[in-house]
């Protein structure tokens, strides 16, 4: 379900995907050392078998795509002193847009949720902001003329 | 991607296109193609499953929202066309009962509406890739020829949709319309779960409710057809889309987007279908709405938001969709209501691929819904829009597809902003 490509994570990100993964595990063996559904009640394929085999697909699709993530995972980390004036990834950014504050963070897309103030760095306003350090400007809104002035970066990320 | 673009717009024409058949018999503000097509399709996911033999629940799902598509051009053609009188009295009485006709009518009848129809159909998605096009008309001959145990099963879904509708605007009130449906399902439908399903609906709506199950929750998702969606009401959009009406939508553009991706298919339809339902309780509209109201600010324009705050809103938010959706959910099965609240929380937390994927598609044909409003008034604010699509939106196909539809509604300027993006 992922092409391979680099996937950054802070570290409760990766914490939450392993744990994830692990938690699948132990369905998968809850779900095949128990007694399978036989594959057919009278004539006709068993439902109950079908769905079976269709939850063990789900599950190994979905650990395949864990796999995936963890194996290509790149820990978002705080950037050495002299480069956290800069946003990278992992950073939190007060900007004025247009005359109003907004804050948010900037993480990868795995982690992205824009509605609780975590915007991916592959977004729009995420990839305009990359590499930007305060009191620089860019612009959110080419038609409406809308400025986005950076106000402070700040690394909390462990 | 244009095409996608150009068939969703013409496929969003059925949210302004009246059900005929309930014109006809006086119902103020009848219920449109997108909400009827919307509720088959969540109705024939949760009614199939109970199938002793499991059916292929994405194709039940295509199926029923493909099922009136033709209708962009063909309108909608009840079984009465062509027969009704010009005397209004008239015209009800007949209505009142099911339509018996000679079966050799019927038959040449049923030719011709159907050479109008997938004509019609043709005219909708001929725009589309082959393999699009190829599927949409494969569901829609499988409906129209209940070629499969799914097409069956939704052409009498359908059936059985309306008489519901029907149902809760006539009730039981006796010598009212709603008897011709009666009339209807009786005579197509044969599938034992629909059959099982009419036998409560009778027990529901004229005698004891023992068993409301799956009735109570789509009667409560029949009020969200008609409910407008707030973001559009508080920015005084006339007769705005609905809570069904855009998720029926949304559902067209998850299924032709989503294609393009390695996805669960059938899990993003769902969520398509699933994700807005909570709003049933929650109130509607989007989370920027609601910072945006709680805040008390000037709409349209930015709030001073930190990211603290954003995070104790997104969780007030979640909780209290969360709860609504436990409450609508509470008569259904418990696998069935774990599967619904599991996938909008998916959606709504954007925890898996599919997740947040489809909660990227909910912005976007938002989005195509605010830029329509914005090219039909200039005072719509759109730019409040514009600026938030570009933080919520990531997935390289879904930005290009944004891309798309500023290009087709917004200045010249404005596209050509973007190609130097």
């Amino acid at each position: 379900m992922t092409d391979e490509k680099n996937f950054y994570l802070t570290k409760e990100g990766l914490k939450n995907i392993k744990k994830e993964y692990e938690d699948l595990l132990l369905i998968k063996h809850q779900k095949t050392t128990g007694e399978a559904p036989k594959i057919l009640h009278s004539e006709d394929v068993d439902p109950e078998y079908l769905s079976y085999q269709e939850d063990l697909i789900m599950l190994d699709s979905k650990m395949l795509e864990l796999e995936t993530i963890l194996k290509n995972a790149k820990l978002i980390k705080v950037p050495p002193k002299d480069k956290q004036e800069a946003i990278d990834l992992g950073a939190t950014v007060l900007v004025d847009i247009g005359g109003s504050k907004d804050e948010f963070m900037i993480v990868g897309t795995l982690e992205a949720n824009p509605s609780e103030g975590k915007i991916s760095n592959e977004s729009p306003v995420g990839r305009l902001l990359l590499g930007k350090k305060v009191g620089e400007e860019v612009m959110v809104s080419a038609p409406n003329k809308t400025i986005c002035k950076i106000k402070k970066i700040k690394y909390s990320v462990a | 991607m244009e095409e996608i673009l150009d068939f969703l717009i013409k496929a969003g024409s059925l949210k302004k296109m009246p059900r005929t058949g309930f014109v006809w018999l006086g119902i103020k503000e009848p219920e449109t193609i997108a909400q009827h097509s919307y509720r088959v399709a969540l109705m024939n996911w949760i009614l199939s499953l109970k199938e002793k033999k499991k059916m292929d629940v994405k194709k039940v799902i295509r199926i029923s929202l493909v099922h009136d598509l033709c209708e962009v051009y063909a309108g909608d053609m009840t079984p009465y066309w062509g027969l009704l009188p010009d005397d209004p009295k008239e015209r009800l009485e007949m209505l009142k009962h099911y339509l018996h006709l000679p079966k050799a009518l019927k038959m040449k009848r049923d030719r011709v509406k159907h050479k109008k129809e997938k004509k019609a159909l043709l005219k909708l998605i001929e725009g589309l890739g082959q393999k699009e096009k190829k599927e949409i008309m494969g569901y829609w001959m499988d409906y129209e020829t209940s070629k499969s145990r799914e097409g069956r099963f939704v052409k009498q879904g359908d059936k059985v949709e309306a008489l519901l509708q029907a149902l809760e605007y006539w009730g039981s009130t006796p010598d009212t319309p709603v008897m011709g449906w009666w009339e209807e399902v009786g005579a197509v439908v044969n599938d034992p779960v629909l059959k099982d399903f009419l036998a409560k609906l009778k027990k529901y709506f004229y005698g004891k409710n023992e068993d409301p199950g799956e009735i109570n929750f789509l009667i409560k998702i029949g009020r969200l057809k008609i409910m407008p969606r707030s973001g559009w009401v508080s920015r005084g959009v006339e007769d705005p889309e609905t809570v069904v009406e855009h998720a029926f939508l949304m559902a067209l553009a998850v299924w032709l987007l989503g294609a393009k991706k390695r996805l669960n298919q059938e899990k993003i339809l769902k969520m398509a279908l699933a994700y807005e339902i909570c709003e049933i309780w929650a109130g509607g509209g989007t989370p920027n709405d609601k910072l945006i109201r709680e805040k008390n600010d000037v709409l349209g324009q930015r709030s001073k938001i930190f990211k603290k705050e954003k995070e104790k809103l997104f969780l007030k938010d979640y909780k209290k969709e969360k709860k609504a959706l436990e409450e609508l959910t509470a008569n259904l099965g418990l696998s069935l209501k774990k599967e619904l609240i599991g996938l909008w929380d998916e959606c709504k937390r954007q925890k898996t691929f599919e997740g947040a994927f489809v909660n990227q598609v909910y912005w976007l044909t938002t989005y195509l819904q605010a830029l329509q409003y914005y090219k039909a008034n200039k005072k719509f604010p759109i730019w409040g829009w514009y600026e938030q699509v570009r933080q919520y939106i990531y997935d390289p196909l879904l930005l290009e597809f944004l891309k798309i539809e500023e290009k087709k509604f917004l200045s010249s300027k404005v596209a050509a902003d973007h190609d130097q993006e």
